[in-house]
């Protein structure tokens, strides 16, 4: 399948299909659906400094084509992801791309250290948490504090540095673009949507934490929108994410420029969605007499 | 576990907005308490699979028993047998197939007698006898009665208004059953009140009991971690992949 191969700056993936974080576990836990390795990479689970034991219940609520969920990014940590956790995906030679977030600039620039000496070829930065020492200001919210956590990763970990974008931000390309000045490879985006469900009867939020972030199909047009957004104002590679679930949203994400694409929550409803996904993208190619999947990349006629 | 493209083999309403599906799934078998994804058409929205307990497997067919609720059950009321629909499972842990000295007990709550109707089919083979209470709002809300009785259990029945049976908590026919504890094992699904009172009642008479537990659900897989419990020491555990059923001591009961 080698139209599919992408490279993304320096990271060399088989093909375009990566499972999103906090949707595939530590790639380990759908190996009866279809062999890991067979996608372009996986995402881990975000990962925190120490163990996250997350939020209490109810986490997540359907909403109509969506889901709103604020799991509090439970996780093993990244020591134990290291120990325990890493060798599985080392054994399966996927490429490992491992989210990690911190409360902390410090404590993001800890998390990337422990990733330095690993065979991790990359890192993905969640840069949607709230800065505990500013004021609880999400990172990503600003351009100024995005590109500095960005900034500081990058002078500890050499391999290649993925920068994941929250869409909760008044203008995208302006964060995007003083990421990438900052040393970023390349952008992922979107992450979930600050939303929220009210339950009439009780007069509470559907959720534990009152919000949390909404994914899914209902996220499709606004992520497809600033990837658009975000391809015309950086030259970074670009990874699309955001309610893709079969060919044709994929398809949208690759038009409008992204060179990859994460798939999330169409793994909860079809555990083989992204295995499926690299399949029928290699068959659309072949049929389109397309030669390669770059040939597609940014293809978007925006009206004049 | 597997994803299955089934087929509907039948369905029928049995009143009260309860509903037997059956589904060509060619599954062997699965052990009482685990559960399966089943897909709901997307009309209004609908997004995730919804999980029911697998109540019986005959031949190739799965048998599930539900209550239309809300949009997904709403939208799969209407399907009508040859329709084919997607079916993930058998998930999780059932309930264990250990040793025990005593009766063997059930305790259900509504549709949670669902996983009982295998259950005493399989201890009846094992030649054991599965003694079953059984509570519900009202008499039309008792399903199964007849299944459960020709599977060969004892079934005890409570109703909140006293339409049959005992009238009141099916906690408290146990209790006027079993004043000193003297049970084996205990095995509940139902609401979350039940198998707390479940879970209280046997830790009172150092009975060792197993709940099927019922959370909100994004996968069924174990990648959503949207599923979890507490246990004791404030530790979470995820419902559809170490449960749903869990040692009552396992878990925060209160
Ligand atoms: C392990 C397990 C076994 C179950 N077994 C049965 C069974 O045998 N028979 C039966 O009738 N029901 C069973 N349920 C409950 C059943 O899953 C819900 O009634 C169903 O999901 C409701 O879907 P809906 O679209 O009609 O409701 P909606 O309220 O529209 O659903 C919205 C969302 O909330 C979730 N949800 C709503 N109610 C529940 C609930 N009570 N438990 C978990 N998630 C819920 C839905 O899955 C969906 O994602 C079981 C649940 C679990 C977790
Ligand atoms: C249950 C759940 C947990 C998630 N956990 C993380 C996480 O730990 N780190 C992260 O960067 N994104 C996380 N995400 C966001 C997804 O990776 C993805 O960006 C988002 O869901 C949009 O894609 P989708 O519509 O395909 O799901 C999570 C999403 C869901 C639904
Ligand atoms: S339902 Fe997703 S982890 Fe249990």
């Amino acid at each position: 399948m080698s139209r599919l191969n992408v490279k993304l700056g320096d990271l060399s993936l088989k093909n375009p299909v990566i499972a999103a974080s906090g949707t595939f576990g530590y790639g380990e836990e759908l190996e009866n659906f279809f062999p890991v390795e067979s996608l372009g990479a996986v995402a881990t689970k975000g990962l925190s400094l120490k163990p996250r034991e997350g939020n209490p219940m109810p986490r997540i609520v359907e909403t109509p084509s969506g889901m709103i969920n604020a799991i509090g990014l439970q996780n093993v940590g990244i020591e134990a992801f290291i120990e325990k956790k890493l060798p599985y995906l080392e054994s399966k030679q996927v490429v490992v791309i491992a989210n990690i977030f911190g409360n902390t600039l410090e404590e993001y620039v800890e998390i990337a250290r422990c990733l330095q000496p690993t065979s991790v070829p990359a890192i993905e930065l969640n840069i949607s948490c709230p800065n505990v020492k500013a004021g609880g200001m999400e990172f990503g919210n600003d351009p100024v504090q995005a590109a500095r956590v960005t900034e500081a990763v990058r002078s500890v970990f050499n391999r290649h540095l993925m920068v994941k974008l929250s869409p909760n931000v008044t203008s995208l390309p302006k964060v995007a673009c003083a990421v990438a000045d900052a040393g970023a490879d390349s952008l992922s985006l979107i992450n979930t949507i600050t939303a929220m469900a009210i339950n009439t009867k009780t007069r509470k939020p559907m959720i534990a934490n009152g919000v949390g972030g909404l994914s899914g199909p209902a996220i499709r047009p606004i992520a497809v929108r600033m990837v658009a957004e975000v391809y015309r104002s950086v030259k970074i590679p670009i990874v699309g994410i955001g309610g893709i679930g079969e060919l044709n949203d994929a398809l949208e994400f690759f038009i409008a420029g992204a060179q990859a694409i994460q798939i999330g929550t169409a793994t909860f409803v079809e555990p083989n969605a992204a295995h499926q996904l690299v399949k029928d993208l290699d068959s659309y190619l072949k049929e389109s007499g397309i030669n390669h999947l770059k040939e597609l990349v940014g293809t978007l006629k925006w009206p004049s | 576990m597997k994803d299955t493209l089934s087929q509907i083999v039948y369905h029928r309403s049995i009143g009260n907005d309860y509903y037997r599906i059956g589904l060509k799934t060619g599954w062997a078998s699965f052990q009482p308490g685990q559960f399966a994804m089943l897909q709901v058409p997307g009309d209004g929205g609908v997004l995730l699979r919804r999980p029911f307990s697998l109540a019986r497997q005959e031949g190739e067919v799965s048998e599930i028993l539900y209550k239309a609720v809300g949009r997904g059950t709403r939208n799969l009321v209407k399907l009508q047998p040859g329709v084919p629909l997607k079916i993930l499972g058998p998930l999780g842990h059932g309930f264990s197939s250990s040793e025990v000295s005593g009766p063997r007990v059930a305790v259900a709550g509504g549709y949670g007698i669902a996983p009982f109707w295998e259950w005493s089919l399989q201890l009846a083979k094992l030649g054991h006898r599965l003694q079953i209470f059984y509570g519900a709002r009202t008499k039309t809300d008792l399903l199964y009665l007849d299944e459960l009785r020709d599977a060969g259990a004892e079934v005890q029945c409570s109703t909140e208004d006293g339409s049959a049976g005992f009238r009141g908590l099916v906690t408290d026919l146990l209790r006027e059953q079993f004043p000193n504890g003297k049970v084996g094992r205990v095995y509940s699904c139902g609401p979350w009140g039940l198998l707390q009172a479940v879970g209280q009642w046997c830790e009172s008479h150092s009975i060792p009991a197993e709940l099927s537990v019922e959370e909100a659900m994004g996968c069924g897989t174990g990648v959503c971690l949207g599923c979890v419990v507490q246990n004791r020491a404030g530790k979470y555990f995820r419902a559809c992949k170490e449960g749903p059923v869990f040692l009552a001591e396992q878990l925060k009961l209160n």
